[in-house]
């Protein structure tokens, strides 16, 4: 791209634009008079119409009505026969309300304050912070008195299952010195038209990783975090899950993939009676099932990490049972016909009322993996 | 040209109707190319709107300023204050093309001014785009040539190695 030459065309369009909103007649300035127009409606009910000289609409939407009347504006004193009517007469004659428009899509987080409690970030450290396009930055970061931060990604994601979405900031700070570093994930959810803080989780200190990425899916949070190593040099992604309960994250790792050979995912999470993650080969959000569908002559290396309340795990396949592992077992199965095959405790051992739990991994050799907990 | 001359309008140290509509005919596209150039299309237009609004209601004192361009500029500025609360964020450079239909490459230029800095993209629009000098954009945007100078150096850097870095 010749950059001089595009700039020349730049100079046509930015004028062609701007004169065709000129001619059009401000596009924002329509939309506020149209609501100016909509609190005039609603103002007319209590005010005599001749007393209204200006309306005006504040910038949050709300609405207010000023008026600049030589006389003092009268009111419409019809009197109520009880309180009831009066307010039914009222506001069934006024415009439908807007929508409510503040939705968290619209803050802007990287132009945003900040005051979250970034007390052990620099020295002096930060509290409070504004950003601009991303980034605040004191001082020289890794010298004293030096702190920057930078905002990497921001999602998006009814992560609370409210209805209303949530933002989640993935926030990178150094502080001053080599090591004094940390990722953060801030979660902000709407309180009237302000978005408020709701939850943090940390990673990422000196040997730490850090965060890899953030994501939402389906009502939840998903953030990879560098795993085995420092940020330079992790062995492995692990992923996270985290729904907002009572303003605090919960949830934990799901599966941790190993950069090694890339192909192993390793559910560690406790599982819950004979629940069956299925990770599908390219996707890191699992869907929960109790089995997997494979095709005659799957080959799967299987080995069973942890199990507990329970002797044993059978693999059930379209012709019965296939295979039984107990703790430690490693096996290489090849599935005998096409079809649904789940994996079902056997006991519980022990006697205990607890459900029975087990954690295992499966390595297809094609690579694409899968794991189940 | 900036308005700068009021010598053949001001002879009789009044300003009248007549010497608005003139700063308008000549001066009205210069102030939106500088305001679009900064906040985008739709902010740059409606503000130059407001400017102009503030002109008319206070051509007598406007009028008789050194460079009333400069000063409508930063009337326009605060008047952009109230879209950018309105819009909840800040301008979205360039915005919305509606009339126009540019080349992939000129839609890729306007996407990474749009990472520069308000007084980069600015001074480098005005400059390279519209064709003004740099003591006009100085004059107009309040600073001296020598900042005009480096925010057009900064600027274009930066737009060419973000530029090399795309094509890689």
């Amino acid at each position: 791209m010749n950059i001089d030459e595009t700039l020349a065309e730049l100079g046509h369009i930015l004028d062609e634009e701007s004169a065709e909103r000129a001619e059009a007649g401000m596009p924002m300035r329509r939309a506020r008079r149209a609501w100016t127009v909509a609190l005039a409606t609603a103002a007319a009910i209590a005010v005599t119409a001749s007393s209204v000289a200006l309306l005006q609409h504040d910038d949050n939407h709300h609405g207010t009505v000023t008026t600049t009347a030589s006389t003092p504006p009268t009111r419409v004193t019809t009197p109520p026969t009880s309180v009831a009517p009066k307010r039914a007469a009222t506001t069934s004659t006024l415009p439908a309300a807007p929508p409510n428009t503040h939705a968290i899509r619209d803050i802007d987080f990287k132009n945003f304050t900040y005051d979250v409690g970034l007390a052990h970030v620099g020295n002096p450290p930060l509290r409070t912070i504004t950003v601009h396009d991303g980034t605040y930055s004191r001082g020289t970061p890794g010298n004293l008195g030096g702190a920057s931060v930078t905002i990497r990604s921001v999602v998006f994601g009814d992560f609370d299952g409210d209805g209303n979405d949530e933002a989640a900031v993935q926030m990178q700070t150094y502080g001053d010195s080599m090591l004094a570093f940390a990722d953060y994930v801030f979660v902000f959810k709407m309180h009237g038209s302000k978005a408020a803080f709701a939850a943090a989780q940390t990673w990422g200190a000196r040997a730490d990783g850090g965060i890899s990425a953030i994501s939402a899916h389906d009502g939840a949070l998903y953030v990879d975090t560098n795993s085995d190593g420092p940020a330079c040099c992790p062995e492995a992604t692990e992923y996270r899950r985290y729904v907002l309960q009572n303003d605090a994250l919960v949830g934990g790792i799901i599966g941790k993939h190993w950069n090694v050979d890339g192909k192993i995912i390793w559910a560690e999470s406790p599982p819950t009676e004979a629940e069956v993650l299925w990770i599908e080969a390219d996707s890191r959000f699992p869907t929960p099932v109790s089995y997997f569908d494979a095709t005659a002559g799957s080959r799967y290396w299987i080995h069973f990490v942890r199990l507990t309340n329970v002797a044993g795990v059978q693999l059930v396949g379209p012709g019965g049972t296939l295979a039984e592992f107990a703790a430690g077992a490693a096996q290489e199965v090849t599935l005998p016909a096409t079809g649904r095959y789940e994996f079902r405790a056997v006991g519980p051992a022990y006697g205990k009322a607890q459900p029975p739990t087990f954690s295992l991994w499966i390595n297809t050799p094609d690579s694409s993996s899968f794991s189940v907990k | 040209m900036l308005v700068n001359d009021r010598s053949a309008v001001n002879d009789t140290d009044t300003v009248g109707t007549a010497d608005y509509e003139d700063f308008v005919a000549s001066n009205a596209g210069r102030l939106r190319q500088l305001l679009v150039a900064r906040y985008g299309i739709d902010v740059g237009a409606e503000s130059t709107a407001d400017a102009l609004a503030y002109a008319a209601e206070h051509w007598d004192r406007v009028g008789r300023l050194d460079s009333p361009l400069a000063y409508l500029y930063r009337v326009a500025q605060s008047s952009s204050r109230r879209y950018f609360r309105w819009q909840r964020n800040r301008a979205d450079f360039p915005g919305e093309l509606r009339v126009t239909q540019p080349s992939a490459d000129a839609i890729e230029l306007l996407d990474l001014l749009g990472t520069l800095t308000e007084m980069q993209r600015t001074s480098v629009v005005m400059i390279h785009a519209h064709g003004w000098t740099y003591a006009e954009t100085a004059d107009a945007l309040g600073i001296s040539v020598a900042a005009v100078t480096n925010h057009v150096h900064r600027g274009l850097a930066r737009l060419r190695a973000l530029a090399a870095e795309e094509q890689r």
